[in-house]
C-alpha cells in the first residue's frame, strides 16, 4: 500500500528529515508537495520503491497458477532498478497472461485497481484492450458475455453516429 | 458477473483502444456505450498514431479521414458547421478542429469535434482584427489555449484600417480572451499579409512560420514576452515548409523543386540540423503538382489533392524511437461513388468519441 506522511512545521527554519519505515530507510527519493497554507509537507511513497516484496499477496477469484506467476512479477519487478530486469518480468507476465481466459484478466484489472498497482494495472487494461480491438460488434459481445439491451433502432443510431468504424 | 467491469476500469480499458475499436465497443451495449462517451485519451501515456484529416478547400460541409491502423478512408459529414468557415488547424490532443470565419468580419473563432458532431463558437476577441496568425498550445488534457497575433483591425470613426500589434489568449477553462502584450508592428504586418499556417510550441515559445518565400520563423517567448526570428535553412529555395514538433523540439521539413525532400531540427545556438531525407523511391513517386505539408507530434504529412497518393513519415507504433516512411493512396472513391479530384487542407488530429465537457 502507498504511504503518506505529513509532517507539519512550526516556524522553525531548518529542519532536516530522514524517514524510516519498516526498520529499513527508503531509498526512493519521493518529492515532497509543499502546502504554504498550512506549512505542511506531504510525501507519498510509491508501492515498488518502498515494499521490498517477500510476502506473496493473494489475489481473489484466480487459479493458483495465475496467482504464481502475478506474484513472480512483483518479486522480480520490485527487486531491481535495472531496466532489463523490468523489462523481463514484464515480457513474462504478459505472454502468461496472453494464454489465459479474457475473465481471468478481467478479474486481474480489478484486483490491479484494488491494490493501486499501477504497472499491473496497465498489463491487464492493455490485454483486455487487445482483446476487444480489430473485432466485430458479434464477436466481442461473445467473448465478453455482453447481452446486446440495444433496440435495433437505438443500435442503427449508434453505428449511424460513427459510421466510418463499420464501413467493412 | 466478472464482465461488469465498473465504469471507470472500463473507460481505462477503453483509453487503450485506437478509435474504431472503441466505436465498435460502444455498439455493444448500453453499459459500454456509456463509458466510451467517458473514454479520454491521454496521448502521452499511449501511442495511437494521429489520424490525417482532408478538407475540400471549398466546403466545409465534410471531410476525409484516413485511418492509419486499418489504412482506410472514411467521409465525416459536418451538417453542425456553418457555411463561410474554414478549417484553420487542431487542437489535436482534444481531438478538436479550430474553424475561422471567413470574409472580410472581424476574425470569429469555433471549435468542433468532427467525430461528435459537437460545435461551438469561441467569444469575439478582446480586439477585433480580420486575418491575424492563429496558434494553440494543449496544457493538458482538460485545457487548452489559442492565441491570435497581429491582424488588421479596423480604425476608429472611419480612418484607415491599421496592423493590430497585440496578441490575445483564449483560455479554455475560463473561456476569456485576454489581450498578452504587444509586439513590434513589423512582426504584425508579417503575420497578417502572409497567412501564416499551424503554429508549433516548444520549448517555451510559440513559433509561426510565414507561407510566402523566403521562408521565415517568427516566434513569442512566453517567459520573457519577447517576439524572435529565425531563419528557415534554405529557406529561399524550398517550394513548400512547415514547421513541425518532434520529441518537444521543433522541426522543418520541406522540398524543392527537385523532389528532394529534407527534415531539419532546431539545436543548440539556433542552428538546424539535417536529420532526415525523404528516400529517394517514394521521392519519384511523389512528383508534380503543388505540395503541402503538415505534422504533428508523431508524423508529418505531404499531400497533394485528395485522390493523389501522400508520403507519410511517423513513429513506428512498435519502436518508439524509429520512424518509417510510407506511402498511403489517395482517396477517389467513397461509399462506391468517384469522387472529383479537389485540392484540400490537411490536418493532424487524435479523434475522440467522449463527450467534451468545454461544449
Amino acid at each position: 500500500m502507498s504511504q503518506t506522511v505529513v509532517l507539519e512545521q512550526n516556524a522553525v527554519e531548518t529542519q532536516s528529515i530522514t524517514l524510516k519505515f519498516d526498520g529499513c530507510s527508503s531509498d526512493a527519493n519521493p518529492s515532497p508537495i509543499v502546502n504554504p497554507e498550512n506549512q505542511s509537507i506531504t510525501i507519498k511513497f510509491d508501492d515498488q520503491a518502498s515494499n521490498h516484496h517477500t510476502i506473496p499477496v493473494s489475489i481473489p477469484n484466480v487459479d493458483s497458477e495465475t496467482e504464481a506467476a502475478v506474484n513472480e512479477f512483483l518479486r522480480k519487478h520490485g527487486s531491481s532498478d535495472e531496466e532489463s530486469v523490468r523489462t523481463d518480468a514484464m515480457n513474462d507476465l504478459w505472454s502468461f497472461i496472453e494464454r489465459q481466459e479474457i475473465g481471468t484478466v478481467v478479474v486481474l484489472v480489478k484486483f490491479a485497481s484494488d491494490v493501486k498497482n499501477f504497472e499491473l494495472l496497465e498489463i491487464f487494461c492493455q490485454r483486455v484492450a487487445d482483446v476487444i480491438a480489430k473485432k466485430t460488434v458479434e464477436e466481442v459481445r461473445e467473448i465478453f458475455n455482453i447481452a446486446n439491451d440495444f433496440t435495433p433502432e437505438e443500435e442503427q443510431a449508434i453505428r449511424d453516429e460513427h459510421r466510418w468504424a463499420f464501413e467493412d | 458477473m466478472w464482465n461488469n467491469l465498473p465504469s471507470d476500469l472500463l473507460s481505462n480499458v477503453f483509453s487503450y483502444l485506437p478509435p474504431h475499436s472503441l466505436a465498435r465497443a460502444m455498439a455493444t451495449c448500453r453499459h459500454w456505450h456509456d463509458c466510451g462517451r467517458l473514454t479520454t485519451r491521454d496521448t502521452s501515456r499511449h501511442h495511437h498514431p494521429p489520424w490525417f484529416i482532408a478538407f475540400p478547400t471549398r466546403s466545409s460541409k465534410l471531410c476525409f479521414v484516413h485511418n492509419p491502423i486499418e489504412s482506410t478512408w472514411h467521409l465525416l459529414n459536418l451538417e453542425h458547421v456553418p457555411s463561410l468557415t474554414r478549417p484553420v488547424l487542431t487542437i489535436a490532443g482534444h481531438g478538436l478542429i479550430l474553424f475561422k470565419s471567413t470574409g472580410s468580419v472581424p476574425l470569429r473563432l469555433s471549435v468542433c469535434d468532427p467525430f461528435t458532431g459537437q460545435f461551438r463558437h469561441l467569444p469575439p476577441l478582446q480586439k477585433p482584427r480580420t486575418n491575424p496568425a492563429v496558434g494553440v498550445i494543449e496544457d493538458c488534457p482538460s485545457q487548452f489555449k489559442v492565441y491570435v497575433a497581429g491582424g488588421m483591425s479596423k480604425a476608429e470613426s472611419g480612418g484607415a484600417a491599421s496592423y493590430e500589434p497585440t496578441l490575445e489568449m483564449f483560455d479554455s477553462r475560463s473561456n476569456e480572451w485576454t489581450v498578452m502584450g504587444s509586439m513590434p508592428v513589423e512582426f504584425a504586418v508579417r503575420l497578417t499579409v502572409w497567412t501564416p499556417n499551424e503554429s508549433v510550441y516548444s520549448r517555451e515559445v510559440l513559433y509561426w512560420m510565414t507561407s510566402a518565400r523566403a521562408y521565415s520563423i517568427m516566434g513569442f517567448e512566453m517567459s520573457s514576452n519577447k517576439w524572435i526570428e529565425l531563419s528557415v535553412p534554405m529557406g529561399d529555395t524550398l517550394e513548400f515548409a512547415a514547421m513541425v514538433p518532434r520529441d518537444g523540439k521543433l522541426t522543418v521539413i520541406g522540398g524543392t523543386q527537385g523532389g528532394n525532400v529534407l527534415v531539419w531540427e532546431l539545436g543548440e545556438g539556433d542552428e538546424w540540423n539535417v536529420i532526415e531525407r525523404m528516400p529517394v523511391e517514394l521521392g519519384r513517386r511523389f512528383i508534380g503538382g503543388s505540395t503541402k505539408c503538415v505534422g504533428i507530434e508523431g508524423g508529418v504529412c505531404l499531400y497533394k489533392e485528395i485522390d493523389k497518393g501522400m508520403v507519410v513519415w511517423r513513429r513506428d507504433g512498435n519502436h518508439k524511437n524509429k520512424w518509417e516512411w510510407c506511402w498511403i493512396e489517395g482517396c477517389n472513391q467513397v461509399s462506391g461513388k468517384r469522387l472529383e479530384n479537389y485540392p484540400i487542407k490537411g490536418l493532424f488530429l487524435h479523434p475522440n468519441l467522449a463527450s467534451s465537457s468545454f461544449f
